[in-house]
């Protein structure tokens, strides 16, 4: 291969150093002999690295990174306590069921959003889930779990129905990542759960009761009660062994001090539980509107 | 996954951090769309990551997660614009000489600081020209450094396809960025002074996967 216009076919396969040694030795020995190729790989050379050099330009995001790397590191350690509770739950159920029939149960609650929020409360109460901010300032909870959530987090307001905020972390309920907000009313811990409005396609016991039953939900856990509704685009459970009504007013009372006043614990909801026709037709900011008809 | 193993994958992936980022953005139709592709992409590949043989390529398997998460995104957002990548093509694309580009060229021997800065907006514009197997192939080149062999695997095509691509990919943007550079006389250096060069020759044809 001596030509001057086969030697030049192949720069591209030169310049990438790809194509073999041995074509790479026959196009060397043809540019120590030809001055006429040798200028022009040069200068395709040349202009090549320049487009190289441009498409590879350019800074990465230092804030993109780390939002992505936190979501990392805390996805693997939420599964991972999630995951022991799990292991303790089928050692329990082994000594009391049979595994088949276990399995089946097992199933159905995996989908129960009311049943998971109840052991996570569990978690709470026991200490094997602690808050990862503890504080008992509302503004800081929200801020400092809104970045690692995803979207705004809302706490109750301070004192509404009795309730004392005592911190909150994330928490995973099958798969679905969400907000595990703590408290007490009269000493007795309560816990608040906050998911996203399209974490509901995961619960489908929970996306059927609450447009059905429209402004609320509410059923017992176990030794707990339990009331939800859809708020500023969000699920919202609330779960205890506090009185219903005191529930009921916590979850009214959610994201509440964002129209602008703290709710006084016998005034009639400022916060409408809204319910929806159709699961598909989602538009958060449509819920944010309605869920504050009092804010300007 | 625990958090050691979220550790290990992060140490892996910070030296990659800007390659992938420019890849995604470079790749999307949209690269509005950049970050959520790259979160998608890497939550993905730390779902697999137990997969992962260490000491293997991590890039290559990273960067295989990314250019699927674009693709999906390009889908979903213009499911009509995609393009077809044939099985094979001929060696004949690769043999093709790259077109002189003379304003190039002059502006590359006076003032290649100046050059990169002017192309940064046609660039833009021909790399939305391209096909979806000519830009992958061209970016995982260029931006990630693969080898033709890697590329292939990456994108399960022959590598002889790879070849056809790339070769079709940087005569298609030396054109572009040539005529670009011709309209704009950036061959005169008082042309090039100006602040900003004036939009391209003309838009990118419709229908064509940008």
């Amino acid at each position: 291969m001596t030509d001057c216009n086969d030697i030049r076919k192949f720069f591209h396969l030169y310049y990438d150093s790809e194509g073999g040694a041995e074509l790479h030795f026959q196009i060397s020995d043809h540019l120590s002999t030809c001055p006429q190729c040798k200028a022009w790989f040069a200068r395709e050379a040349r202009t090549q690295g320049l487009l190289d050099d441009l498409l590879a330009r350019g800074e990465a995001n230092a804030s993109t990174w780390q939002t992505i790397e936190q979501q990392l590191l805390t996805d693997a350690a939420v599964p991972a306590s999630r995951s022991k509770g799990l292991w303790m739950l089928a050692l329990a159920a082994s000594v009391v069921m049979a595994v088949g029939l276990w399995s089946l149960i097992r199933q159905g609650d995996s989908d129960n959003l009311g049943r998971l929020a109840a052991t996570e409360h569990e978690n709470y109460v026991s200490g094997s889930w602690q808050a990862e901010v503890v504080s008992s300032s509302v503004e800081e909870v929200e801020q400092r779990l809104r970045p690692r959530a995803g979207f705004a987090v809302r706490c109750p307001p301070r004192g509404q129905a009795g309730f004392e905020l005592k911190g909150g972390g994330l928490c995973r309920l099958k798969r679905e990542l969400g907000v595990h907000i703590v408290g007490e009313v009269d000493r007795q811990p309560v816990s608040v759960f906050v998911l996203p409005f399209q974490s509901l396609r995961a619960f489908p016991q929970m996306r059927e009761h609450l447009p059905a039953e429209g402004r609320l939900h509410e059923c017992r856990e176990g030794r707990y009660q339990m009331v939800a509704g859809l708020l500023h685009g969000h699920v919202v459970v609330v779960l205890g062994r506090a009185p219903r009504d005191v529930l009921v007013e916590i979850l009214r009372g959610y994201g509440a001090h964002h129209s602008g006043r703290a709710a006084p614990p016998n005034e009639a909801p400022r916060q409408r539980l809204v319910a929806f026709d159709s699961f598909a037709d989602v538009n958060p900011t449509r819920f944010a509107a309605e869920a504050t008809p009092g804010s300007p | 996954m625990n958090r050691a193993d979220a550790s290990s994958f992060v140490k892996l992936l910070k030296p990659i951090e800007q390659q992938l980022q420019l890849y995604a953005g470079r790749m999307l139709r949209n690269p509005a769309h950049a970050e959520d592709v790259l979160q998608d992409a890497v939550v993905k590949a730390f779902q697999e990551f137990s997969h992962f043989s260490p000491g293997t390529n991590f890039k290559a398997w990273m960067f295989r997660f990314v250019t699927y998460q674009v693709f999906n995104a390009n889908r979903r957002h213009d499911p009509l614009l995609l393009a077809e990548i044939p099985e094979e093509m001929g060696l004949e694309e690769v043999r093709e000489q790259p077109q002189a580009d003379d304003a190039v060229e002059s502006l590359l021997d006076n003032d290649p600081e100046r050059l990169l800065e002017l192309l940064q907006d046609p660039l833009v514009q021909a790399l939305a020209r391209l096909s979806a197997a000519e830009r992958s192939c061209l970016l995982l080149k260029s931006i990630g450094e693969f080898s033709y062999h890697e590329i292939h695997e990456m994108l399960e095509i022959p590598v002889a396809s790879v070849m056809g691509y790339l070769s079709r990919a940087r005569r298609r943007m030396r054109t572009f960025l040539s005529e670009y550079a011709m309209e704009n006389r950036w061959a005169d250096p008082a042309e090039t002074a100006r602040p900003s060069a004036s939009p391209p020759p003309s838009a990118p044809p419709a229908g064509e996967d940008a």
